[in-house]
């Protein structure tokens, strides 16, 4: 039986190529499109699951309770993970990780070669015995039990030793707060799991005086530079250990924490979800984004829908031509059981012809997909079960949407009115059809209709003022003590460069996250009552080349020694922090307790606010100092960028006249601030991609119910085209229907996309407001698209000549 | 065999309300080939499709094989129908997008008879309508008298107790027509029940009564002595 049904349905999908082609092309679009981002989210999902007791591991974060507002971390200080081991027997292993303060990279030499590296963790010794990586030498339950030891990535081997064995080779690492030499004693593979730390190189902490220090440090209150594992016993609830954590830290912090004003308590969040669920930044780490897994997984399941809608509507539309079938078949004793079955066969058929066509597609896009979302995903990678259970899924979910409506419409014909050729409103079936190209349109018309909003915020994040001037800066990192020793020398050497016009220094600038945040108080007020505000280092010919605007007084004077650490410049946003009414500010003194003694500034000028971070955020206080003896971690440079190639090589040379021996490192600010919308960037491109599919599948739909619909009237066309119809007349006769519907859906869409949008636009603290024009846009654009694939079908029908058609009838 | 009390079928659209069949008692012994004659829209069909359990009637009783089968679902009504009817029609109405012996098996899919027995059962017909030589052809290939002959092969392959013929000859030549109702006047010489509706006076003569249907009633029953081979 099965194998009259497949056969039957191979028959005639050959003889109707022309839908056959339209619904296996959307079906197999659809599927490789859901294919893709299941292999993408399936990778997004498989973070940190390859620790051995995956289960058991937890990062120790920690929440700051500022007024009524929570935040979220994954820091801690150093002294809990001992206090944790020896307080609770639950706690099976502890382990720190460490980022030192104003260290944003490190530079890594071997013999002449040298290079940057982003992601050096240091850790405590036993770090390898709760996460796990894959050591292809040395070993790692021994590697970091010596002081000054390294272990590091295959890559970074590479690139420092060639093909030569790295273990027991000595090389130097170099960062803004110390250098040392280290002995290289594992090297782990990368590639093979999905870690969310994916660290260049581990080294000990236990180095030089500075790691030593900080490994050793007993603040419980600020100076969070650690991320705390911890294993706890399999039968340990992490709810109930969670839960007795605040008494705990009473009992260590509770004086100090309110000696400084902070509230504050530690939560557990397993490793595994770190990736995906962790708020705040994970340092070294990278983060994925759970909202863009449901967001892509909506799309792909829409552009499939798409595609079976396509499929439901081109199959109950020919309903008229397979009655007959139904009929003979009824009378030959079929039930309606049997002819469901025949049904559900059809279409299983298609989505198996579909799925292999999806798979070849996708191998084909695979590349492609992988390049956007910068990983490297392949078919290859899946086991056999999760592949047959891909395969099943898809056959099956398809098979029943596809199938399961045609079925019980067509099976319900009655036989005695297909037999008496009188099948009246048996086949209308037109409502349903209308309805699902309404539905498919809504989906295709909001996704333009989110494209075009989204480009309209970035119009507006280009257009806006962000109070300093980001064009023509290029910035050079000096990311080693040495490089920021030689500021000095650094700035003049440039400053001959024919290229350059100024040159500045800085601890920060904007586009790059400022970590350092200050608790300042007024003359009178206690340490407690601080604020924290940002604090940037510079110079003052940093200050002049950003075109900061000045609101009051002024800003640092370069001939004015006496402005150098004594002396500071506020944002608005800090003076209303501060609580300075603004004519009392000028000559105030501010203060800032650090490093065990209290230092006061002169307030001399006050700048306007501007956009540190992206527009995501509001404008936070930030306060300016110039102190020499503090580095600078940046060198902005305002140059004259029309010969970029020219002027970069030139900086360079200029660059090694003074630092021979480390490389040159450099970004252009525009390009650092853009850096900040990266995921809206990504969203735009998928919203796109997903406007794009659902169009091109509508379209096939379109094109398939048109050329029915031609097919269907072609008796009334040649009739009004003897009578004198012109051809435009009667395309608009055979479009208006469908041109009604796209409309209708453009009505339907709008009221759903500016409310999903303005959610979206709420993101960004500076945003555009919806734009009516976008809904009109993207109306007009769907209205235009289906005019020409009706118009087109329409026109061919039209152009046929009459007589031809009416002999036949 | 078959027996109808008082059988009636009414068509209702919003406006009108058309009455096909009125008050139609017909009784059918096993064996008898009978005719049902009159002309369009008198209610032959209708009847028939009743009779063929393919359409439900408005009132009255029907009672196929002894049993009351008026009220009886669409899945009754097919099992009935699977194991005791067959069919032929003016329109031949063989499936398209199945070869010749795919056509003539298919009602015994659905009765699910062993391939094995299907195989010999089909080839048996096909050999004795003469179209064994065509049995990989599809419909469109075959003349109007070989796509009833196909027709007629698949309405007795599963060996139905009686065949409801709605004007078997109707779209044939007089020859291709002749044989036709030469092989059905030769099936009910062995014991099948037939019933037919035609407009000719010649093919009612194969038949041993013919039932005169007028505006939905029966107006006259004629047995025919001697029946034509």
């Amino acid at each position: 039986m099965l194998k009259n049904y497949f056969k039957i349905a191979w028959r005639n999908l050959l003889e109707q190529k022309g839908y056959a082609i339209i619904n296996l092309t959307g079906l197999a679009v659809g599927i490789s499109c859901c294919l893709m981002i299941l292999l993408f989210v399936q990778n997004e999902m498989s973070y940190d699951q390859h620790h051995p007791h995956t289960d058991q591991l937890y990062r120790v974060g920690t929440i700051f309770e500022i007024g009524d507002a929570t935040n979220k971390t994954g820091i801690s200080p150093v002294p809990l993970a001992p206090a944790i081991l020896k307080d609770f027997p639950e706690v099976i292993a502890a382990t720190r990780i460490y980022r030192i303060p104003f260290v944003e990279t490190n530079l890594l030499k071997y013999e002449d070669r040298s290079f940057f590296e982003d992601k050096g963790i240091y850790v405590d010794s036993n770090f390898f015995e709760i996460l796990s990586y894959d050591f292809v030498a040395g070993d790692p339950a021994t590697a970091l039990n010596q002081p000054n030891s390294v272990v590091i990535s295959d890559k970074a081997a590479a690139k420092l030793f060639n093909q030569e064995s790295a273990i027991g080779k000595i090389i130097n690492i170099q960062h803004t707060a110390d250098q040392q030499d280290y002995k290289v004693t594992g090297v782990f593979k990368t590639g093979i799991h999905n870690s969310y730390l994916e660290g260049d190189f581990f080294a000990t902490i236990n180095s030089g005086s500075i790691g030593r220090e900080y490994g050793q440090l007993q603040e419980w209150g600020g100076l969070n530079i650690c991320h705390t594992f911890i294993r706890l016993k399999a039968t340990t609830s992490p709810q109930a250990f969670e839960a007795r954590l605040p008494d705990w830290l009473k009992g260590y912090a509770g004086a100090r924490l309110a000696e400084l004003g902070i509230h504050k308590t530690h939560f557990l969040l397993p490793v595994k979800d770190i990736y995906l669920k962790s708020e705040g930044r994970n340092w070294f780490g990278s983060k994925g984004n759970l909202r863009y897994l449901y967001l892509l997984l909506t799309i792909a399941g829409f552009v499939l829908l798409i595609a079976c809608i396509n499929f439901i509507n081109l199959l109950t539309a020919r309903a008229s031509l397979r009655a007959p079938e139904v009929g003979v078949r009824k009378v030959m004793g079929a039930d309606r059981k049997m002819l469901i079955q025949q049904f559900m066969s059809e279409s299983f058929l298609y989505a198996a012809l579909a799925i292999g066509l999806a798979f070849l597609l996708s191998s084909i896009l695979l590349p492609y997909f992988n390049q956007f979302t910068g990983k490297i995903l392949s078919f290859n990678s899946l086991s056999i079960p999760t592949l047959l259970l891909y395969i099943f899924a898809f056959l099956s979910i398809t098979t029943v949407i596809t199938g399961a409506y045609p079925a019980i419409y067509l099976s319900g014909f009655q036989p005695a009115r297909i037999i008496k050729d009188d099948l009246g409103n048996q086949l209308s079936a037109q409502k349903l059809r209308k309805f699902l190209v309404v539905f498919q349109f809504i989906i295709a018309i909001g996704l333009i209709q989110g494209v075009l909003i989204i480009q309209e915020q970035f119009n507006f994040i280009e257009k806006k003022e962000l109070g300093f001037d980001k064009s023509g800066k290029l910035v050079i990192s000096l990311n080693t003590a040495t490089a920021t020793d030689s500021y000095e020398l650094l700035r003049q050497q440039f400053l001959k460069n024919k290229h350059v016009q100024a040159v500045g220094g800085t601890s920060n600038h904007p586009g790059i996250q400022n970590l350092s945040d200050f608790g300042y108080y007024r003359e009178g007020q206690s340490p407690n009552e601080a604020i924290y505000a940002s604090n940037l280092t510079v110079s003052p010919e940093y200050m002049e080349l950003m075109g900061f605007e000045l609101v009051q007084g002024r800003l640092f004077d370069s001939h004015r020694m006496a402005d150098t650490s004594r002396t500071a410049v506020l944002t608005t946003a800090a003076v209303q922090e501060m609580g300075f009414r603004s004519d009392e500010v000028l000559g105030q003194t501010i203060k800032l307790d650090w490093d065990g003694s209290t230092h006061n500034f002169a307030v001399i000028g006050v700048i306007k606010d501007f956009h540190h971070g992206s527009l995501h955020h509001p404008v936070s206080p930030q306060i300016f100092d110039w102190s020499p003896n503090w580095p600078y971690f940046y060198m902005v440079t305002a140059v004259d960028t029309r010969d970029i190639p020219g002027l970069l090589a030139s900086l360079e040379a200029d660059w090694k006249t003074i630092l021979p021996n480390e490389p040159f490192q450099y970004h252009f600010l525009d390009e650092q601030i853009q850096k900040g919308y990266q995921s809206d960037r990504q969203l735009r491109s998928l919203i796109t991609y997903g406007a794009f599919l659902a169009i091109f599948i509508c379209c096939l739909g379109l094109l398939g119910l048109a050329t029915f619909a031609t097919d269907r009237r072609g008796k009334e066309i040649s009739i009004r085209k003897v009578l004198g119809a012109s051809i435009g007349q009667i395309v608009s006769l055979l479009s208006i229907d469908f041109l009604k519907l796209v409309l209708l859906a453009a009505i339907i869409s709008t009221p759903f996309t500016w409310w999903i949008m303005n959610r979206w636009l709420k993101n960004f603290t500076y945003h555009t407001d919806v734009p009516w024009w976008v809904f009109l846009v993207a109306g007009l654009l769907a209205l235009l698209i289906t005019m020409l694939v009706v118009g087109w079908q329409s026109g061919r029908a039209a152009k046929r000549n009459p007589v031809a058609r009416l002999k036949n009838e | 065999m078959i027996r109808t009390n008082k059988l009636k079928k009414v068509y209702r659209t919003e406006e009108i309300e058309t009455t096909a069949l009125n008050e139609v008692d017909l009784h059918i012994q096993p064996g008898e080939f009978v005719s049902i004659m009159g002309p369009s829209g008198c209610g032959k069909s209708t009847l028939l499709n009743i009779l063929g359990l393919i359409d439900n009637p408005s009132g009255g009783e029907y009672f196929f094989l002894d049993e009351e089968v008026s009220k009886y679902s669409e899945r009754q009504r097919s099992n009935l129908r699977k194991h005791n009817i067959g069919f032929i029609f003016q329109s031949f109405n063989l499936i398209d997008e199945l070869s010749v012996y795919e056509n003539v098996e298919l009602p015994m899919l659905y009765t699910k008879v062993p391939a094995g027995e299907r195989k010999k059962r089909t080839e048996e017909l096909l050999e004795k309508m003469n179209m064994m030589h065509r049995k990989n052809h599809f419909p469109q290939q075959l003349s109007g008298g070989q796509q009833q002959r196909v027709a007629v092969a698949r309405a007795i392959v599963n060996n139905p107790k009686i065949i409801l013929a709605d004007e078997p000859t109707g779209n044939l030549d007089s020859a291709n027509g002749d044989d036709v109702m030469k092989t059905l006047a030769q099936l009910n010489q062995e014991g099948t029940t037939i019933i037919m509706v035609t407009h000719s006076a010649y093919c009612s003569e194969f038949g041993n009564r013919v039932v005169r249907l007028l505006d939905g009633q029966i107006v006259s029953e004629n047995t025919i002595a001697k029946y034509r081979i």
